[in-house]
């Protein structure tokens, strides 16, 4: 087996994971008033990494069509597919080491029965520790960070997008509040159809139209880096950043929209950012390539009555291939 | 011969057109135009009305936000907030114009609200002063 390409096709597993440490912990509070373009960078962290939840889990009863997906779609229009199961637990103590760990098992295609568990730490100078069962070796081999421009699972969203990405890595500035205007994408041919994993795929969606954004600009500090900068719009009461769209050379090069779900509990009410992701969608406007990530409602649970022995090394020995 | 050469050409730029790439075709170009329009109400403050797409739902039509004039988006007001829409017709013009100016710029229904009421608020003020 391709080690990297096991390794990069990981990231699904790692979807709202931060792998490296950053300022942002459970402990941010909630604004009051209104935030600056940081401080809103800041709370988008937070809701992208679900540190309003205990634990969270996708996909975690057995059944065949309990599960996520990764579609990703070539300009050519082959599609590949990648069924996954996740667990994030960010129940630690803070005077602990460990800040967060998350657990991702593979349930589809050449990678079905690997498993990854990553590992965050308290300690900002130490790195995340990334851990990798392999079943065809029956072995757990452990991984340095990824870059930040490594592809997410082959898809057109980069580790950075989905994890490694922090607040102090941009600088940000605040454009103005609105309203959002239209739907979120998705794969056209795709939508509404019966697929397998997830029995049926869900429509575009267009439940953020009328809801109140943010435009952030955020500019990379990185030098010669992927893009110049990005704007994102983000909801004004949950902090759920709907779009962003990146731009190099004043150019409009890719596109990502998540559409977000919000928790029926009591969780929800004392603190807004507790959402979920339903879908994630992007498209690369240079290659055409388009990538779909699809979190069924139903086989999402949080808040579990699961001890922190499950996030650990024995689970990963134990996956079934 | 010359007839051949040109079939020739054409048949050679039908096949490629069906083999090359799609590239950014993969998106709709409607949900690309659909981005920038979007994007770009943050630099233009007022929202135009786009072309009929399925990116904007039908529903937009009700709201304020497509509003053209003060007119229709006092007709808006008195709709959606019947009680503050007493006080909105209370405000002189450029109060008015205010109000929606400002919606425009935040798209924040709660703050047509809070607007209508300073601003006749101040009105009164300055009213009681004179």
């Amino acid at each position: 087996m391709n080690l990297r390409t096991v390794f990069l096709t990981t990231g699904l597993l790692s979807l709202a994971y931060a792998s490296s440490v950053s300022a942002v912990d459970r402990n941010l509070p909630f604004p009051e008033g209104t935030p600056t373009a940081t401080e809103i960078a800041e709370q988008v962290y937070f809701a992208n990494h679900l540190y309003a939840f205990d634990n969270f889990s996708i996909g975690a009863h057995k059944s065949k069509n309990r599960k996520a997906v990764l579609i990703n779609r070539s300009a050519d229009g082959t599609d590949n597919t990648i069924a996954v199961e996740r667990h994030l637990n960010n129940s630690y103590d803070s005077d602990g080491s460990i800040k967060a760990r998350d657990l991702a098992i593979f349930r589809s295609g050449k990678l079905k029965g690997t498993g990854m568990l990553v590992t965050e730490y308290d300690d900002p100078a130490k790195d995340s520790s990334y851990m990798l069962w392999i079943p065809s070796l029956r072995k757990i081999r452990r991984f340095a960070q990824p870059a930040h421009e490594d592809s997410w699972g082959g898809s057109v969203f980069t580790f950075g997008d989905v994890t490694l990405r922090k607040p102090e890595h941009e600088t940000h500035e605040l454009l103005g509040k609105k309203k959002m205007r239209s739907c979120l994408g998705a794969i056209a041919e795709l939508e509404d159809r019966g697929f397998r994993y997830v029995q049926k795929l869900p429509e575009k969606s267009c439940r953020n139209i009328g809801k109140e954004v943010y435009g952030l600009k955020s500019t990379t500090k990185f030098p010669n880096w992927w893009y110049d900068y990005r704007i994102s719009l983000v909801d004004t009461k949950t902090f759920a950043d709907y779009r962003t769209v990146y731009y190099k050379d004043g150019e409009m090069i890719k596109i990502i929209d998540r559409d977000w779900g919000v928790m029926e509990d009591k969780l929800a009410s004392s603190d807004p950012r507790a959402l979920f992701w339903r879908y994630w969608y992007g498209v690369d406007l240079k290659t055409g390539k388009e990538s779909w990530a699809v979190i069924p409602e139903r086989i999402i649970e949080f808040n579990r009555d699961v001890g922190n022995r499950f996030w650990s090394e024995r689970t990963l020995r134990r996956i079934k291939r | 011969m010359q007839k051949y050469k040109t079939l020739g050409t054409l048949i050679l730029l039908a096949t490629f057109s069906v083999l090359a790439p799609t590239g950014v075709l993969a998106a709709s170009e409607s949900y690309i135009q659909a981005v920038k329009l979007d994007i770009g109400e943050f630099e233009n403050d007022i929202w135009v009305e786009p072309p009929d797409s399925e990116w904007f739902p039908k529903s937009q039509k009700f709201s304020a936000g497509r509003s053209d004039s003060v007119a229709s988006f006092s007709a808006f007001v008195q709709d959606r907030f019947p009680g503050s829409y007493l006080l909105f017709n209370k405000l002189d013009d450029n109060s008015q114009n205010k109000v929606w100016q400002n919606y425009n710029k935040t798209g924040d229904l709660g703050g047509i609200r809070s607007d209508i009421y300073s601003l006749w608020k101040q009105a009164r003020r300055n009213r009681y002063k004179r």
